[in-house]
């Protein structure tokens, strides 16, 4: 982008006119603001941009941004995106989804996205709570969480780790933001869209309505001064070692992207054509 | 709070407009929020602000018509070091419109302050006259919060929620 230029960077355009219908005060109307901030800082054109999610209230996202976008079925999120970005790999490809639907039903695609690293950004907005359904344990929960009648005495699991899985399982870029500083999770979102490969946002968005403890995140949440790190080694160590409340891009490292043999357009009488004794 | 130098009118309307624009989106969403939850009155209330808002914001964007603007990253803001209350997510299903305005009004602060501060410090006169004209805006904001105030009851307390989305064991 040019140092000077005569337009003013306005996010608002690249909302649609459809009013969210979050709870007052949801976590996930600031990920939509640093989402929409992102895309017009990096002036995108809306048809180069394609916004996937799965089911939850965070899943609503695509209604919400006017560039492509395809709300998807529970769980399923990073296949659906990871098709369309290797049939379409002009496109930018966003992720969207929850806690409960990147960890919980789709935990197994997302150990082998961060594994394949096809080039996209995945932003989980994790609450560590089931919004949608009225409260439940998700796998971010912690163990002793008892105010769901679905686990009056907490889930007695130990939480998910999914930066830790996400470094484990091969993914290069690992950061976290938080709901109340939008505009440093656009950095975090322009960052993610630049990277070649998988690139994971996890991001601290509060439930108020079924965790209205969490809105005590904003004293919690502080921005880490020691990263980002690029030796895995060390990063596991640092995520071990981390509380969780820290913000910021966690690790980066280049990984071989993932990309299909094929090119764009082949028939299936080309690819069969491999497959011939 | 030490507000950095603005050095043009061009980085202040970069700066100015990116601060209303937020200030808008947040009144905004809120309006949205509760007019989904049924809540007409504040959502009026925030609605309404945000026009207010979006009156200056236009203004701004006549200015800068014509003009060479530099390109300020969204985490580049100066007015991010002025301590932000983030009462947007103390906004309630149920809020009357008392406790809409006062929440509007301490959304507010902010741009009331960093004018302020910017009018204060920065030696060049156009910027200066700039932050002071915004400044004045804000406060024909804040007085108008005050009127409505004035013409509402006194506060009756929070509603209870009768129906709340969880029930603890
Ligand atoms: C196959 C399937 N199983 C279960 C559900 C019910 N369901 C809808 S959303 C959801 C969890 C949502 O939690 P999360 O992904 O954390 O999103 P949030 O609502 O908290 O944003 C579940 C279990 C479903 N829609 N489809
Ligand atoms: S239930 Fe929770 S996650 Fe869902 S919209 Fe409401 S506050 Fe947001």
């Amino acid at each position: 982008m040019s140092e000077s230029d005569a337009v003013l960077i306005k996010p608002k355009d690249y909302k649609t006119s459809v009013k969210p219908i979050w709870c007052p005060g949801c976590g996930d109307f600031a990920v939509l603001s640093a989402i929409t901030k992102a895309l017009a800082w990096m002036k995108l054109a809306k048809e180069e941009v394609a916004l996937i999610s799965g089911i939850g209230c965070s899943s609503r996202l695509p209604a919400y941004v006017d560039s492509y976008g395809f709300h998807g079925i529970h769980g399923r999120v990073l296949p659906l995106a990871a098709g369309l970005k290797v049939v379409r790999p002009e496109l930018t490809v966003i992720a969207a989804g929850g806690d409960g639907d990147g960890y919980s039903i789709g935990g197994n695609h997302f150990m082998h996205a961060c594994r394949r690293n096809i080039d996209m950004t995945y932003i989980v907005m994790d609450n560590r709570v089931y919004g949608m359904t009225k409260g439940q344990a998700s796998p971010t929960t912690a163990a002793d969480w008892d105010k769901s009648k679905l686990t009056p005495h907490g889930t007695g699991v130990p939480p998910f780790q999914p930066l830790s899985i996400a470094l484990a399982a091969g993914a290069g870029f690992i950061a976290r933001g938080f709901s109340g500083d939008p505009n440093q999770m656009s950095k975090l979102i322009v960052e993610a869209i630049e990277y070649p490969g998988f690139a994971l946002i996890e991001v601290l968005s509060p439930c108020p309505t079924f965790r209205p403890e969490q809105k005590e995140w904003k004293h919690q949440v502080r921005q880490a001064e020691d990263i980002p790190l690029h030796d895995p080694v060390q990063a596991a160590e640092w995520l071990a070692a981390d509380d969780g409340m820290s913000s910021g891009l966690i690790y980066h490292r280049a990984h071989p992207v993932w990309q299909a043999l094929h090119e764009v357009g082949s028939t299936l009488a080309d690819i069969e054509q491999e497959f011939r004794i | 709070m030490t507000v950095p130098h603005i050095q043009s009118v061009e980085e202040f309307i970069v700066h100015a407009h990116a601060l209303k624009c937020e200030s808008e989106e947040q009144l905004e969403m809120c309006a949205d929020s509760l007019r989904a939850h049924n809540n007409p009155e504040a959502a009026t209330v925030f609605r309404t602000l945000s026009q207010m808002i979006g009156e200056t914001i236009q203004e701004l964007e006549a200015m800068a018509e014509g003009r060479e603007l530099p390109q300020v990253p969204p985490w580049d803001f100066h007015w991010q070091l002025v301590d932000d209350p983030q009462c947007m997510d103390e906004v309630h299903y149920l809020i009357n419109e008392r406790k809409a305005l006062e929440l509007a009004q301490l959304n507010e602060q902010r741009a009331l302050k960093y004018f302020q501060d910017t009018a204060e410090v920065v030696t060049d006169q156009a910027v200066k006259e700039l932050a002071q004209r915004l400044h004045d805006h804000e406060q024909r904001f804040f007085q108008y919060i005050e009127q409505r105030l004035q013409q509402l009851e006194e506060d009756v307390a929070h509603h209870d929620d009768l129906d709340p989305p969880n029930m603890p064991e």
